[in-house]
């Protein structure tokens, strides 16, 4: 079992450490090998997706626990499994449609997504034969099938055809992707704005002087990264001998080029210096806590 | 110094309701404040500018890779540089290295569609359009969504060696092999070498740090978009000449709206942005203040 | 098992020799072989181009033949990554002889004490490794540090949270965690379903743990690993719950985040140096040595070129600039 758990993790991670190692430094005359560069990492790609089903089991199964068992907060374990099934399954639905495709039949009115992404719009079919380009012909009808006035024939591709019942799932998803989830996204994101009010009130105290020199670098980058910046460099031009000097975007420049970026590039010479010693340690087998146990 | 004093231990929520006022009341009532672009962005303008440069009909390869929560910060400067890009007569070629910045990409190649065939006449009146644009630009001729490739590094690479094998389809299903856009004068099969320019509007990982470090491959300019909070980042890489230019976030998008002469959402932002950055100072100087004046009161007891 | 097995002392220098020999030969034999196959041909064109077709002709040939073995364009990192393991071979085994040296590293002597406090209010503790999975460096340096941080919650007996943003983080978290358990002999108190996986998305994920915080009110929270947009969420948010917070993160743009908002911060490399801190292990301290060894052979060589670059570009110092030039060649 120490086998298993242990010491064959540790002889794997060795000889695949070794040998994308080789394959990065191999040249032009090592063809099989240096393949192995971008072969690999494909091969990681694919058992990660395996573990999505492993990660989307165990959701499931805590939340349904947590419902069967009426725990506290059962209710947005409830919520969770709702759009949970909802998502998954109108996913599914429209992204398994390929599969139960059926020739398009003449005269039949189907349904193609507008440019919203959300609502369809019904078309006939008039020529299902695909032209060079692939694409069949059809017309714009109303909900009743009459061919609507003042449009003409267009030419699209097939698989942009639904029917009536795909269609309303296409735009289920959308609206649940583009009225909740992007809309979701976006308020989480803007929380920011609050947090780094309330984090910079509180947390901005002028201790030292090295937190005085903090303060005033942060004053002048946020004032010359907005407009009002300007207006104050014009307000500040008016003082004799220096004021011409005072432009803030400038000096914002000058900060955010030369100390910002000298501390950010020795922060990450740093944190590189630490990638690769921390990842030598994991090849070489000097660092196995991550695998449970002693080290 | 009481008042300090109590500044201290002001509650949060009040912090917040105050950002959020200095964030709508400049939206409901508007004024304009005035925006000077900087090097990096005005950089990238002449670039696009520059008929030796990018003559006309040049493809630029644009990579959408941001998400929903990116969206306010990155859609503008995509926008902008997309209109300036119809207006030059250049052909944009969107692609994306994450999941959903393809359907960024459509909504940004859409409304900056619009936008330029809208403005058409105007200006071709004022004469500020290349000599060959087209009053109505259409999708597979003048520019194209090819939507979201996996595989970050991986796919830019399969781009370097064949840029049309992973794509056979646009994002709508589109034969990529018939398309216009992709056709050159001699024949050739399209390649990265065809590229003009190479710009990613980046939220964070697999955006335009993967070009430059394929830079060895595709040996093509390259330019970025990227959230303020990315800008130090990407300094550097301006500074090294990895870059040409960037927009950096809302206030990046605002000076490339100025220098096109197109008001759009980044100077729109900008005086919400301007408030919300006094009042944050404000409430640091209020909080320095409340410091200094607790520790006075400390040393008047110890003394 | 370990890879390395205790040589003899003399063997690391000649282990040195011998590898710095290997790489500048395997640079230099490119070039010579191609070189010498160039001016071969070359000879031979001269005596007999009228008869086999042009000079051009007959010298683009070696071009298609002698393929490198070796990425040229790689030479630096290969010496950069040779000195390093140098280095680290060297003071890994000086490191068994003798006790080394870390400089104190507040957020890390903080962790105990943070459980205790923890333990004392009677709440929990909640650990995030960062969101991204167990291919990033940052997120085995945050899993390796959850064993001891987990050891300490089973030791005190308080709750341990830990939600994930990878199912297969997740896998091995539960595994590291409940080994800490088994060790400390506490397997009753692991409790499998606290580190679960909430989902993919990185605000999802923030709101999940959002609230997770709001309702189990953590004592101790820590966030060592890969952080992104979602780094001053959660820290602020830990924060309204009156939590103690340590953070971790070697990305550049999330650190100032971390410092504003939460009472101790690993920057960059502090992450790494973790495992070292916490285990004293000789064999990690001793790589961690090494490690700023080399980050000393970078500041040198960055003191030196921007000397020389400078210098190269007044008057005076004119002469220098092929020096400048092939050194900055050199580095490229």
């Amino acid at each position: 079992m120490i086998f298993l758990k242990r010491t064959l993790p540790l002889i794997i991670t060795f000889i695949t450490g070794m040998i994308m190692i080789v394959a990065f430094f191999s040249g032009e005359g090592l063809p099989s090998i240096k393949s192995l560069e971008s072969t690999l990492p494909k091969w990681i790609q694919i058992i990660m997706t395996f573990t999505m089903v492993l990660g989307a089991f165990s959701l499931l199964r805590i939340n349904l626990q947590k419902i069967s068992r009426k725990a506290d907060g059962w209710g947005y374990s409830l919520v969770l499994i709702i759009g949970f099934l909802s998502m998954a399954f109108l996913g599914f639905i429209t992204g398994s449609w390929p599969m139960f495709d059926k020739p398009l039949t003449n005269g039949e009115i189907y349904y193609v997504l507008c440019e919203d992404n959300v609502s369809a719009r019904p078309i006939r079919v008039i020529d299902n034969l695909k032209d060079k380009e692939g694409k069949i012909k059809v017309e714009y009808v109303d909900d009743k099938g009459e061919k609507l006035a003042d449009t003409e024939s267009a030419m699209i591709p097939p698989d942009t055809a639904r029917t009536r019942n795909m269609s309303y799932a296409n735009s289920m998803q959308q609206i649940l992707f583009v009225g909740v989830f992007k809309n979701a996204q976006s308020t989480m994101f803007s929380l920011l704005a609050f947090f780094v009010a309330s984090a910079s009130f509180r947390a901005f105290r002028i201790k030292s002087k090295e937190a005085g020199l903090l303060m005033g670098s942060a004053f002048i980058v946020m004032l010359g990264n907005v407009s009002i910046g300007s207006l104050v460099s014009q307000i500040l031009a008016y003082i004799p001998v220096i004021g011409p000097y005072l432009n803030i975007a400038d000096i914002k420049e000058w900060i955010m080029t030369y100390p910002s970026s000298a501390a950010q590039s020795a922060i990450l010479i740093g944190a590189m210096l630490g990638y690769i010693s921390a990842s030598m340690k994991i090849i070489f087998g000097v660092e196995r806590s991550h695998l449970g146990g002693e080290g | 110094m009481n008042i300090f004093i109590k500044l201290k231990n002001l509650d949060r929520r009040w912090v917040f309701l105050f950002v959020a006022l200095s964030v709508i009341i400049p939206l409901l009532f508007p004024f304009a404040l005035p925006v000077v672009p900087t090097k990096a962005v005005a950089n990238l303008h002449k670039f696009i500018e520059n008929a030796e440069a990018l003559p006309e009909g040049t493809r630029c390869f644009l990579s959408f890779d941001f998400d929903p929560a990116s969206e306010p910060e990155l859609k503008p400067s995509a926008v902008a540089i997309l209109v300036h890009m119809f207006r030059r007569n250049l052909k944009p070629i969107c692609g994306a290295n994450w999941p959903v910045g393809g359907e960024m990409a459509e909504v940004a190649l859409v409304e900056a569609a619009n936008a330029y065939m809208s403005t058409y006449e105007d200006m071709k009146a004022q004469g500020k359009l290349a000599p060959g644009c087209k009053p109505i630009i259409e999708r597979g001729v003048d520019y194209v969504n090819l939507g979201y490739k996996t595989g970050a590094i991986i796919h830019v690479k399969a781009l370097c060696n064949d840029f049309m094998y992973p794509y056979p389809q646009d994002r709508d299903g589109n034969s990529t092999a018939e398309m216009a856009i992709f056709r050159n004068p001699d024949g050739r099969r399209f390649a990265m070498s065809d590229v003009g320019l190479i710009i990613s509007f980046t939220a964070g990982t697999g955006g335009i740090e993967t070009f430059i470090s394929m830079a060895g491959e595709h040996k093509r300019p390259m330019a970025a978009g990227c959230t303020s909070v990315n800008i130090p980042r990407f300094t550097t890489y301006l500074q090294s000449g990895q870059l040409i230019g960037m927009t950096g976030g809302l206030p990046g998008a605002a000076e490339y709206e100025t220098l096109i002469e197109r008001p759009g959402k980044g100077c729109a932002g900008m005086t919400p942005q301007s408030i919300a950055h006094l009042v944050i100072m404000l409430f640091i100087i209020f909080g320095n203040l409340a410091y200094i004046a607790e520790q006075r009161n400390e040393a008047k007891k110890k003394g | 098992m370990s890879i390395f097995r205790r040589p003899p002392r003399s063997f690391v220098p000649i282990l040195a020799l011998i590898l710095c020999a290997l790489s500048m030969s395997f640079l230099m034999a490119d070039q010579t072989v191609e070189s010498t196959v160039t001016e071969h041909r070359q000879g031979e064109a001269a005596l007999c181009c009228s008869d086999h077709g042009t000079t051009e002709e007959l010298t683009a040939k070696p071009a298609a033949e002698a393929k490198p073995w070796f990425a040229k364009e790689r030479k630096t990192v290969l010496i950069i990554i040779v000195l390093l393991l140098l280095f680290v071979s060297y003071f890994t085994f000086h490191a068994q002889r003798k006790e080394l040296f870390i400089r104190r590293i507040s957020g890390l002597s903080a962790l105990e004490d943070a459980v205790g406090r923890a333990t004392e209010m009677g709440r929990g503790v909640m650990y995030i490794p960062g969101i991204m999975d167990m291919d990033d460096i940052q997120t085995i340096a945050g899993v390796t540090i959850m064993g001891h941080v987990a050891k300490k919650t089973a030791e005190y007996d308080a709750a341990f949270y830990a939600p994930m943003t990878r199912s297969f983080v997740m896998s091995v978290a539960q595994e590291i965690v409940k080994q800490a358990y088994l060790e400390k002999g506490r397997l009753d108190a692991f409790r499998p379903d606290r580190i679960n996986y909430l989902t993919d998305d990185q605000f999802g994920f923030v709101a999940g743990v959002g609230g997770i915080m709001m309702r189990e009110k953590p004592a101790a929270c820590f966030y060592l690993g890969t952080f992104y947009a979602e780094s001053l969420i959660l820290a602020e948010t830990g924060n309204s719950v009156g939590a103690i917070q340590i953070a971790g993160t070697a990305e550049p743009s999330q650190i100032p985040f971390f410092v504003a908002a939460c009472d101790y911060t690993l920057i960059g490399e502090e992450l790494f140096a973790a495992s070292a801190y916490l285990s004293k292990n000789p064999r990690e301290v001793g790589s961690l040595k090494g490690q700023d060894m080399l980050k000393l052979v970078i500041i040198a060589v960055t003191v030196i070129g921007t000397l020389l670059v400078t210098i190269s570009e007044t008057e005076f110092g004119k002469g220098l600039t092929p020096l400048t030039e092939s050194f900055m060649q050199y580095l490229k």
